[in-house]
């Protein structure tokens, strides 16, 4: 496999990874602030996604293997994206993912804010990666 | 900012609309490459669904904050995920264009050769599902983007025939995409454990000093990359045979990188490897013949190994790979068997070829190539 064909599938990863993050935070806004809230069976796909996505930033590449068999992006890789990575880490995932067993309303506005670092994260490497493929 | 962004959307979802319009246009194409033009089509036309539901969302937050349930401040993170989504669909919409729907529109005669070629390949060796499109506009070697159905090949003016054992490997990324048989590698995952965990059992035995990390990145290369790597030239060299030994032959005297690795393992691990899947299959004389040359050019070389590289490389991930493959396909897909007229045949007889005499190779390939592309044709008309 080509080196471009190597980053063309770690890019489909990333931005896999941010449109599960982005659109289930999206959702538990829309639920906490009344805007159009999804239904409980949405929000219970939703909750699903969420928890399968956090799932996938195993903290670090000795994990790199869930119960499934894949391969698993490092959640230190991705923030490395962003400046102030120190702030979100793994026992902050570990935590969120505990909080939404509870339901996506269980999330709390810092839960919220941990998630958007992550999606920022994942959008600027995606970027990153996308650009070396086109070039 | 929510009007901006909205038209925004608006311009990605025109774009998407001609891409659409373009694809369903596609005409006088290989069947294979309609049915993945009808694919790609239905991707985008879902990607201008989750656009017209951005749009929607937004239409949603503007009344929001205007009949007062949502405070402008609420309002900013909604718009900054939005903003998100819209890149991400921004960046899938020009994937799009510029990796399939851009080639399949001036599609060529080249294209033309090696997509039939592609789906001659796949049927002679019952391989599940579509075969891919192939281009021929690459400025490096072989490379997929499987889940676009599309393999990009080197321009194949001269040597139409000597490259074909390539098309081969990329099958595997295809199908490690798009079915089971190479993603499930249950042996392999079961040594690779056992491997890693007798790999700090010894360096503790034996107080061996290993880097800190070692073990994690070789797991890391091995899962992330190297496993589809080995499934693939294990597939190649089972359906095309020796061709596809001197095929790797040919591409590792193209670089000097022989025991240098990143996302394949090293050339020198994977010719051995090479090498041991046609000895299995039963083409041991000639790979007597590869290795002799094989050892020339390592002695003309002299390479060194770079630190930790047989840890890398250990044979039984390889043989674990091996037999996963053999495991799979075993019952559903043929190795290569000379005789039967397929392309592998050719290929084949191409390579003894271009041994006996590389420098009339070409005048040897010229005609045969032609008649292979009138064959491919007929049978597409027929």
């Amino acid at each position: 496999m080509s080196e471009l064909s190597v980053t063309y599938s770690e890019y489909e990863r990333l931005s896999n990874l941010l449109r599960q993050l982005n659109r289930a935070s999206l959702a538990a806004r829309r639920v906490i602030f009344g805007v159009n809230p999804p239904s409980s069976e949405e929000q219970r796909v939703v909750r699903d996604q969420l928890d399968d996505a956090l799932e996938k930033l195993s903290p670090t590449r000795e994990l790199s293997v869930t119960r499934h068999g894949t391969v698993t992006v490092s959640l230190e890789d991705v923030l490395r994206q962003v400046p102030d990575r120190q702030e979100v880490s793994s026992n902050d995932v570990t935590a969120i993912r505990h909080r939404i067993t509870g339901g996506l309303s269980a999330l709390t506005s810092e839960d919220l804010e941990k998630i958007d670092k992550i999606t920022d994260a994942l959008d600027s490497a995606s970027e990153v990666l996308f650009r070396r493929i086109q070039r | 900012m929510i009007e901006f962004l909205a038209g925004a959307l608006a311009v990605l979802a025109a774009r998407g609309e001609e891409i659409v319009a373009k694809l369903e246009k596609v005409t006088a194409v290989p069947p294979s490459v309609t049915k993945h033009c009808r694919r790609v089509r239905d991707d985008t036309k879902g990607y201008l669904q989750e656009i017209r539901d951005r749009s929607r969302d937004l239409q949603d937050l503007r009344e929001s904050i205007a009949r007062g349930r949502l405070a402008s401040s609420d309002a900013e993170p909604f718009i900054k995920s939005y903003l998100k989504d819209y890149r991400d669909l921004r960046r899938n919409i020009d994937a799009i264009e510029e990796f399939f729907a851009g080639h399949v529109v001036r599609f060529s005669d080249s294209d033309e050769f090696l997509t039939l070629a592609s789906a001659t390949i796949w049927l002679e060796a019952n391989l599940p599902g579509d075969p891919p499109v192939a281009i021929a506009s690459t400025s490096g070697y072989f490379c997929t983007l499987a889940s676009l159905g599309i393999v990009f090949a080197p321009p194949n003016d001269v040597q139409k025939l000597l490259i074909l054992p390539d098309l081969y490997h990329e099958f595997g990324h295809v199908l490690h995409e798009s079915s089971n048989i190479l993603s499930d590698k249950p042996r392999f995952l079961q040594a690779l454990a056992d491997y890693v965990y007798e790999l700090e059992q010894q360096a503790r035995r034996y107080s061996r000093p290993l880097p800190s990390d070692l073990s994690g990145n070789i797991s890391f290369r091995w899962l992330e990359h190297w496993a589809e790597e080995v499934a693939c030239d294990t597939l190649a060299a089972r359906l095309v045979g020796p061709a596809f030994g001197w095929c790797n032959l040919h591409l590792c005297i193209r670089h000097a990188k022989i025991y240098s690795s990143s996302q394949h393992p090293a050339d020198a691990a994977r010719t051995r490897h090479i090498f041991r899947v046609l000895k299995r299959c039963g083409w041991a004389k000639e790979v007597a013949d590869m290795e002799r040359r094989w050892q020339e050019y390592l002695h003309l070389m002299s390479p060194q190994k770079p630190p930790n590289y047989d840890d890398y490389h250990p044979d039984e991930l390889f043989v674990a790979v091996m037999e996963d493959v053999d495991a799979a396909t075993s019952s559903a897909i043929p190795t290569y068997v000379p005789g039967s007229g397929a392309i592998c045949d050719l290929v084949n007889e191409a390579w003894v070829a271009f041994l006996r005499d590389p420098l009339r190779y070409p005048d040897w390939e010229k005609p045969r190539a032609e008649q292979l592309w009138k064959t491919m044709r007929a049978d597409l008309t027929s």
